[in-house]
């Protein structure tokens, strides 16, 4: 039986061995027209990928494996394992990549010792019954300048002489192509519990892969004489069908003659200023007691995976009939497989916290938004300073997993109020001498250690801190009096600590909606666009979030929120519209 | 429409392109050959400066000039023009200067397409990735924000204003320092960079990219310095500058597609690439075809 | 001190730095200039190695030409571990030399596809190239057996020997000459672990490992 006209492009094909993905190792793969980049992680997950940095072009094949993310070679862009999103540019790095900016990835599964891909949605899992339920030994694969349909041939006909192993004959040998397209050779006389099952890889036109697998039991214990005997036979077999003037050597490098497709991902947008309103279902799967009164949620996907996050990104958790809170991601950059939070029973707000504490339990599905970032770190500081207090932990610690893990020097300050407050301190303390317990501290104590720790700053220096609003203002006000440069203190305010003004009247402009509204004293604008079913995504309602922040196209806005920085109220192209406010009579929104 | 007619019908055919360096050729000595725009090339140096440039599969007759193609010295180089009514050859008003070193540091084969061995050129993010530890060094990644300008008159690219942290930027320099970097692009396979003289604040380095292509996809790169410096060999200045190139070298080779796409969704560009946007859209107005992917709009 | 006549862009001349970094052997550059000037032609280097080839390297008025000449002759005077050439023991000495004179098939097939494709030597390019390829798939063989022994190097043995330095460059440098590695995995994976080895430095057109 020969069914070779079966069309690749439906099927699963083996690209690799699943020993080929050794760690910290790029794989270089091929498919007809396509070249991938196939690297497994730290955590075992394999990545299929299109073999192209999206910036430049530049095969990543070339760039490094750290384990968790994929570097490429050009311009250190980053790729996250499993999602394929960027997660760092060098060039710009105090900007988070926009999360459309993902690379394009191909799904994979391992299967008797082999990786398999598709370019299909979802076919049949490939299931060759005598691969089953044994143990399976792939062969060195060949690569063989020839098409998949002369390889065929070649191995139906020549298997036959694969006779040291006990002669095969033609009803000992089966061609199929149900599934991937392979060869089966069956009965070795000297090897009765095993079989060997070809796979054949199209690579090109006129270029395969021949991908051998033995199965068997008592056959394989010691399978290195099977593997040279068979790596000797496919090698004769090669340099046969090469010399039949079948082909010449090709130079492989000239990809351009049969060019894969460019995906044209969606370009970047400004991220942080184009507030999601995308949600994404969870389920909990993990809740402990991280500290007293902390709990620890471990969220992961229900479906497909979750979007890639940077450090300091945050999600918000939104509870029905409650409003949405936020809740600061902690995961470093090898753990993209689920979200960990850190949870604070707050006896204030909205009640979503307590709601967690009390009701949510392991196995629970939630509604999360996507990650968003308005604190991303910068990996350009010879130095970085990270200052947490209590629950602020959670931003600052996968800033410090980052940090460690791209081996850029930093020191991280935690302030508790004891020891039994202290979330997270195991991981805390895997950073050793790079992290700082402080116990205990009164007001006046803290503003003194603070001092001292900022005072052994140099000017560059960043420094990142994350706590209790009192806490954010003391670090400015300190920092400030050090004649530390505002650039280089970043902070994130999860409440807004600002008394709000409504005050003053005046009038929006709604460009693209062609609609002016009346903002009287003592409204929001969100109000007012809420009530005029005006659809602006909101959250926290308290200028900290940043969910409801539009562009200002003209007009000056008045400011009280703490979401945009200094730079940004500063430049007036934006405004945070659940609290702030204009000093011209009108304001026009891109709305 | 193959390789040689796009060559013929875009805009870089009436350009002026470099083949040699004249003190690579030998003065009385055998015509040598080389490819231009998919076609042969016979260049010969004759007495004088004088230059020949002809196809190499055109028949001598009697009139030798009348076959010739266009040609030219400038900049210490051998230019021809293969289309009947050559461009003007943009001016570089430093090279002339008396006191400065013109050296050509040497012609390099790349499996690239022309326009993006400029873009890489042009680029200075890629400084601590590839040329780690000379022209950059990490964790100094940052490209700030610079100005870029197109001109009508002369018909140009300038960016100005571009900083960069480097460890070491020319063979002169010791010690990291903020480097300033003009660029500026005046043909659509040439590129200029002016950058802070290491021994003179008031005057500033001159390197120069000149790309020859063979073909779409294959270049001879060109590259010459025009420096105040006078304290490095012409060898260490060669030899540093061939370090660079050869670094970008594999980058270049590694790209794909290897012509340079003009549709600004087929790669995607951030603000430090803001020179390399114009560049490409520069192109497209201008009507260059050869070593590209036209955007949607030119097709 | 020992001086190193020396082009940064030589594959050749790479293995004698990156040793000598490996073993922390001081040494004195001496830059020649092989292209475009061809230095390495020239009557005064021509006096030094009548050969007119890189690297040649002047030990206390001791000279050597020759790169894997020079590799054998360094290990044995510097390599105290004898981890590199252990020229007590007559089978591991007989396997890194049949690699040594492996590696200058490879100068003579790789090396000079890039030659040709990179400085416009006069080569049979084709030729070179498919030569090259065959080395490749040689060598790509071997290591994956190698491996199947939990083997990682070339020779037998758990630490690198000079057949790593000897035969590294041009394998790697492969690309420049217009072959392609894609093909090769267990190449590809040994030129990642002979990145990782300590000393290792790189040179123009060979990328680092990373961590």
């Amino acid at each position: 039986m020969l069914y070779l006209n079966g069309d690749a492009s439906k099927e699963w094909i083996p690209v690799a061995s699943g020993t080929d993905l050794v760690p910290r190792h790029v794989f270089h793969g091929r498919l007809p027209g396509q070249e991938l980049a196939i690297w497994r992680a730290d955590d075992g997950f394999v990545n299929i990928w299109q073999n192209r940095c999206l910036h430049r072009g530049v095969r990543l094949t070339i760039g490094t494996n750290d384990g968790a993310q994929l570097r490429c070679q050009y311009h250190g862009w980053c790729y996250a394992n499993r999602t394929g999103s960027c997660t760092y540019i060098p060039a710009h790095p105090g900007d988070s990549p926009a999360p459309t900016l993902t690379n394009r990835t191909f799904p994979s599964i391992e299967k008797y010792g082999l990786v398999w891909t598709t370019l299909a949605d979802q076919p049949p899992v490939p299931a060759i019954e005598a691969l089953e339920n044994h143990v399976t030994v792939p062969l060195r694969a060949v690569s063989v300048n020839a098409s998949m349909q002369t390889v065929c041939n070649q191995l139906q006909h020549r298997a036959k002489r694969f006779d040291e192993f006990g002669p095969a004959n033609d009803s000992q040998i089966e061609v199929m192509s149900s599934g991937p397209m392979h060869v089966e050779v069956r009965q070795f006389a000297d090897l009765p519990d095993a079989s060997l099952t070809f796979f054949i890889q199209p690579v090109d036109e006129d270029r395969s892969v021949i991908r051998g697998v033995l199965s068997g039991d008592q056959a394989l214990a010691e399978p290195l004489p099977l593997l040279r005997f068979f790596s000797s036979a496919l090698n004769e077999m090669r340099d046969h069908i090469e010399s039949d003037g079948l082909t010449v050597f090709r130079d492989t490098e000239k990809i351009s003659d049969c060019p894969g497709k460019i995906t044209k991902p969606v370009k970047p947008s400004n991220y942080l200023r184009a507030p999601s309103t995308q949600m994404l279902k969870v389920r909990v799967s993990k809740k402990r007691q991280e500290a007293y009164g902390v709990v620890a949620l471990e969220l992961s996907p229900i479906k497909g995976m979750l979007p890639g996050a940077q450090p300091g990104a945050h999600i918000d958790i939104c509870l029905p009939g409650k409003h949405a809170a936020q809740y600061s991601l902690v995961n470093g950059p090898a753990e993209t497989g689920r979200y960990l939070i850190g949870v604070k029973r707050e006896e204030a707000g909205g009640g979503v916290s307590r709601h967690i504490h009390d009701e949510l339990q392991q196995g629970d599905e939630v509604e999360i938004s996507f990650p968003k970032n308005r604190f991303p770190l910068r990996r350009d500081a010879v130095n970085t300073v990270l200052i947490a207090g209590g629950i602020g932990i959670t931003p600052i610690l996968s800033m410090a997993k980052t940090l460690s893990h791209v081996n850029l020097d930093f020191v991280l300050h935690y302030f508790v109020r004891s020891e039994g407050h202290t979330a997270f301190a195991s991981e805390v303390s895997a950073f050793e001498q790079n992290a700082n317990l402080h116990v205990g501290l009164s007001v006046g104590h803290t503003q003194d250690q603070v001092s001292e720790i900022l005072e052994k700053c140099d000017p560059t220096t960043q420094i990142y801190v994350c706590g209790p609003p009192p806490m954010l203002d003391m670090v400015q006000c300190v920092s400030k009096e050090q004649g530390i440069s505002e650039k280089m203190v970043h902070t994130e305010y999860f409440e807004n600590p600002n008394t709000i003004d409504l005050g003053i009247a005046f009038r929006v402009v709604l460009s693209r909606s062609n609609k002016v509204l009346a903002i009287p004293q003592g409204k929001t604008i969100l109000q007012v666009l809420q009530e005029n079913d005006i659809d602006v995504p909101s959250s926290c309602e308290q200028g900290a979030c940043g969910t409801c922040v539009v562009k200002v196209l003209l007009g000056n806005p008045v400011h009280q929120d703490v979401c945009l920085t200094e730079i940004e109220k500063q430049q007036g192209n934006w405004i945070a519209t659940c609290v702030s406010r204009s000093s011209s009579d009108e304001l026009i929104l891109d709305i | 429409m193959n390789s040689l007619e796009i060559a013929k019908s875009c805009s870089t055919y009436s350009c002026w392109h470099p083949l040699f360096a004249l003190e690579d050729l030998e003065e009385g000595g055998v015509p040598v050959y080389t490819q231009l725009l998919d076609q042969a090339v016979l260049c010969e140096r004759l007495s004088e400066g004088k230059v020949s440039v002809r196809l190499a599969d055109q028949q001598r007759g009697p009139d030798r000039q009348a076959e010739d193609l266009h040609s030219q010295v400038q900049f210490g180089f051998v230019w021809a023009c293969i289309g009947p009514n050559p461009q003007l050859l943009f001016d570089i008003p430093e090279y002339h200067e008396p006191d400065r070193r013109n050296v050509c540091t040497g012609v390099f084969g790349v499996e690239v397409s022309a326009p993006r061995a400029i873009e890489n050129f042009l680029d200075m993010g890629h400084f601590p990735f590839v040329h780690t530890g000379l022209l950059g060094i990490e964790p100094h990644t940052e490209v700030v924000d610079y100005q870029v300008t197109v001109s009508d008159e002369p018909n140009e690219i300038v960016a100005t204003e571009c900083l960069f942290f480097q460890p070491q930027a020319a063979v002169g320099s010791v010690g990291g320092v903020v480097t300033e970097y003009v660029y500026r692009v005046p043909h659509p396979f040439c590129a200029i960079l002016y950058k802070s003289c290491p021994f003179d604040e008031s005057r500033r380095d001159v390197i120069t990219i000149f790309v020859q292509p063979e073909s779409e996809e294959r270049i001879r790169a060109h590259t010459m310095m025009s420096i105040v410096d006078p304290e490095s060999s012409d060898t260490s200045i060669r030899l540093f500058q061939q370090m660079i190139f050869g670094q970008d070298k594999p980058i270049l080779e590694n790209q794909f597609p290897k012509k340079l796409p003009l549709d600004p969704l087929d790669e995607i560009s951030i603000r430090a690439d803001r020179v390399a946007v114009a560049y490409r859209k520069w192109l497209a107005s201008g009507g260059v075809r050869y070593g590209v992917i036209p955007g949607a709009q030119a097709t | 001190m020992l001086k190193l006549y020396d082009y940064e862009l030589s594959g050749n001349c790479f293995k004698i730095r990156w040793f000598l970094n490996i073993l922390g052997i001081e040494y004195e550059s001496v830059a020649v200039e092989f292209y475009p000037s061809k230095e390495h032609k020239s009557a005064w280097f021509k006096e030094i190695n009548p050969l007119g080839q890189l690297p040649v390297i002047d030990d206390d008025d001791f000279r050597l030409r020759d790169a894997q000449a020079i590799l054998v002759y360094i290990a044995t005077k510097y390599d105290s571990s004898g981890n590199w050439y252990p020229s007590h023991d007559a089978s591991q000495t007989g396997e890194i030399a049949q690699w040594l004179s492996f590696a200058d098939s490879l100068t003579a097939t790789i090396s000079s596809a890039r030659l040709a494709t990179t400085f416009f030597f006069d080569f049979d390019l084709e030729k070179c190239q498919t030569g090259g390829h065959e080395l490749l798939r040689i060598l790509d063989e071997h290591l994956w057996f190698q491996e199947q022994q939990q083997l990682e190097w070339i020779c037998r043995g758990r630490h690198p020997s000079l057949a790593e330095i000897a035969c590294f460059p041009y394998v790697a440098l492969s690309e420049e000459g217009g072959i392609s590695r894609q093909e090769f995995a267990a190449v590809r994976r040994w030129t990642d672990r002979v990145k990782r080895i300590p000393g290792f430095i790189g040179m123009p057109g060979i990328f680092p490992a990373g961590s």
